[in-house]
């Protein structure tokens, strides 16, 4: 006769899914002073760019939605410009709770490399509907000299 | 092949959602774009967002490009509704690229208490 054995609903990719949690449960409670996850995450986010440049000045354009303009802050040393920020979370009233979230908050910070010398006592920043624009005067050596050269 | 066109590009927002008693509160990542441009629908049981960036804003001029990661600014997004909502009481608003979209819950939806007897 055979034993008696409880029967227990199937449940599709049960077992993956109490794996996942047994690691996170091991994560949560034994490994969690192992690791400060808030330096992990802290670069987990830089804004996207894009960078044009025309004969006399470089403009950088930068997506950074939700910040205060107070918040920004953008700096150049030698010819390598940073942006560097915070983006908080917006107040959250009481009694409410979070359904879905895709968002980054935290600080950022993105650093690119200029094509050439610019003037920074003349840079124009503006930030407006989320973008950050930064025009950067080229210094006038900076400026390409035509050159006209006799093709013998 | 077809020719590709940057401007026919869609990107999906990236979203948060609040809910409380009275209300579901959305907030959506739109960065440089008019407020103008920008369409919140309800469907059936959907919500649908989109944007699109008109020409000039994104205007080159003499520049050229060095280097390029942000998108076209063209939005896309759709939502599924399971709740109830008040339509008429929906309000949106945008501000430094965040587009806030407060939705109220229809009245006979919030949570009721049923008595046993």
């Amino acid at each position: 006769m055979t034993n008696l054995i409880p029967w227990r609903k199937k449940e599709k990719a049960g077992d993956l899914a109490n794996i996942q949690n047994e690691i996170n449960r091991l994560f949560n409670t034994y490994l969690s002073h192992w690791f400060d996850t808030d330096d992990l995450l802290e670069s987990a986010w830089s804004p996207a760019i894009d960078v044009k440049e025309s004969k006399d000045d470089v403009v950088i354009v930068a997506d950074i939605p939700g910040v205060n303009k107070e918040d920004i802050e953008v700096s150049v040393h030698g010819d390598i410009l940073t942006i560097k920020g915070e983006k908080k979370q917006e107040t959250q009233e009481k009694g409410k709770d979070f359904i879905h979230t895709e968002r980054f908050y935290g600080s950022f910070s993105k650093s690119i490399s200029l094509p050439c010398e610019t003037d920074i006592s003349k840079a124009d920043t503006n930030y407006k509907d989320g973008v950050l624009k930064i025009v950067l005067p080229k210094k006038e050596e900076a400026k390409t000299k035509q050159i006209q050269i006799k093709v013998r | 092949m077809n020719n590709l066109n940057l401007q026919d590009i869609y990107e999906s927002p990236a979203a948060d959602i609040h809910e409380s008693e009275k209300d579901i509160c959305m907030f959506l990542e739109m960065p440089g774009i008019a407020k103008e441009n920008i369409n919140v629908e309800f469907g059936q049981d959907e919500l649908t967002i989109s944007g699109k960036k008109s020409a000039t804003e994104e205007c080159c001029g003499q520049h050229h490009i060095l280097f390029k990661e942000r998108g076209a600014g063209n939005y896309y997004r759709k939502f599924k509704l399971n709740v109830n909502i008040d339509k008429d009481k929906t309000e949106a608003d945008y501000k430094d690229g965040i587009l806030k979209i407060t939705m109220p819950k229809s009245e006979e939806l919030k949570s009721k208490k049923i008595e046993i007897k």
